[in-house]
């Protein structure tokens, strides 16, 4: 990861940026990273619980995080800004959540009792989607 | 990240948006580090002048180039490439971007 910045810093003409967006650990609880699952109807919307992704991608958020306090302490670039957002997936019902899951999003999986509350939200509301809420970090890092 | 029936990733553009409000992508030269299948290339390419894309999976370049209508290719190439030996020379870029592959 210190390698790959260290060549973005020299394909980056003086003055570039290296734009950095990552998934953000979870902040109650920095082991995880959360995915936040609710259900959306008519322009309302019901929290349904989280979806849970494998730790073993952790030591990589982590190691990517380490290797950018590297690059700003060694002085190649400074941070400019940094910033959290959340990027939404929209999903026409369960199954298509568990299709997903089983096919892309292989390291995250629906709870039980996540799986509860999204059944019975729908049921109520059977026009409803499924949407999860992963929340991300974009660094702007100026080369110095 | 593959394209599914019944799924939209991220339809309100939350990530291109903050992106163009953050990092200065008009006009510029953008290297995108592991593009994937294009997915956020083409949508830098709105604003951007010219992207280069590369990623170490032959396959997903494959797609990214397909999915790229005619009109953007003139102004996007997408190469197999590593992001710890990238083929191209110093000051090349204004902006380097890793999308979930730092």
């Amino acid at each position: 990861m210190v390698d790959a910045l260290h060549e973005a810093h020299r394909v980056l003409r003086p003055g570039g940026v290296v734009a950095d967006i990552r998934p953000e650990l979870d902040p109650g609880d920095p082991r995880r990273r959360c995915i936040r699952a609710e259900v959306r109807w008519d322009g309302q919307s019901a929290p349904a619980g989280i979806m849970r992704e494998s730790m073993e991608y952790i030591p990589e958020y982590v190691g990517a995080d380490r290797a950018v306090a590297r690059v700003l302490r060694d002085g190649l670039f400074w941070l400019e800004r940094s910033e959290l957002f959340w990027l939404r997936t929209h999903f026409r019902d369960l199954a298509t959540v568990e299709r997903y899951l089983a096919g892309e999003w292989t390291g995250t999986t629906l709870p039980a009792q996540t799986r509860r509350s999204l059944q019975t939200l729908l049921r109520r509301h059977p026009r409803g989607k499924i949407v999860a809420s992963d929340l991300f970090r974009l660094n702007i890092l100026r080369k110095a | 990240m593959r394209r599914m029936s019944g799924v939209r990733f991220d339809p309100e553009k939350a990530e291109i948006r903050t992106l163009l409000r953050d990092a200065p992508l008009r006009g510029s030269r953008v290297l995108e580090v592991g593009c994937g299948d294009g997915r956020l290339t083409r949508r830098i390419l709105r604003t951007a002048g010219r992207v280069v894309g590369i990623d170490l999976d032959r396959d997903e370049i494959t797609r990214a180039r397909e999915f790229t209508s005619r009109l953007l290719r003139r102004r996007v190439r997408y190469e197999v490439g590593s992001a710890e030996s990238l083929p191209f020379g110093p000051r090349s870029f204004d902006v380097v971007l890793f999308s979930w592959s730092l």
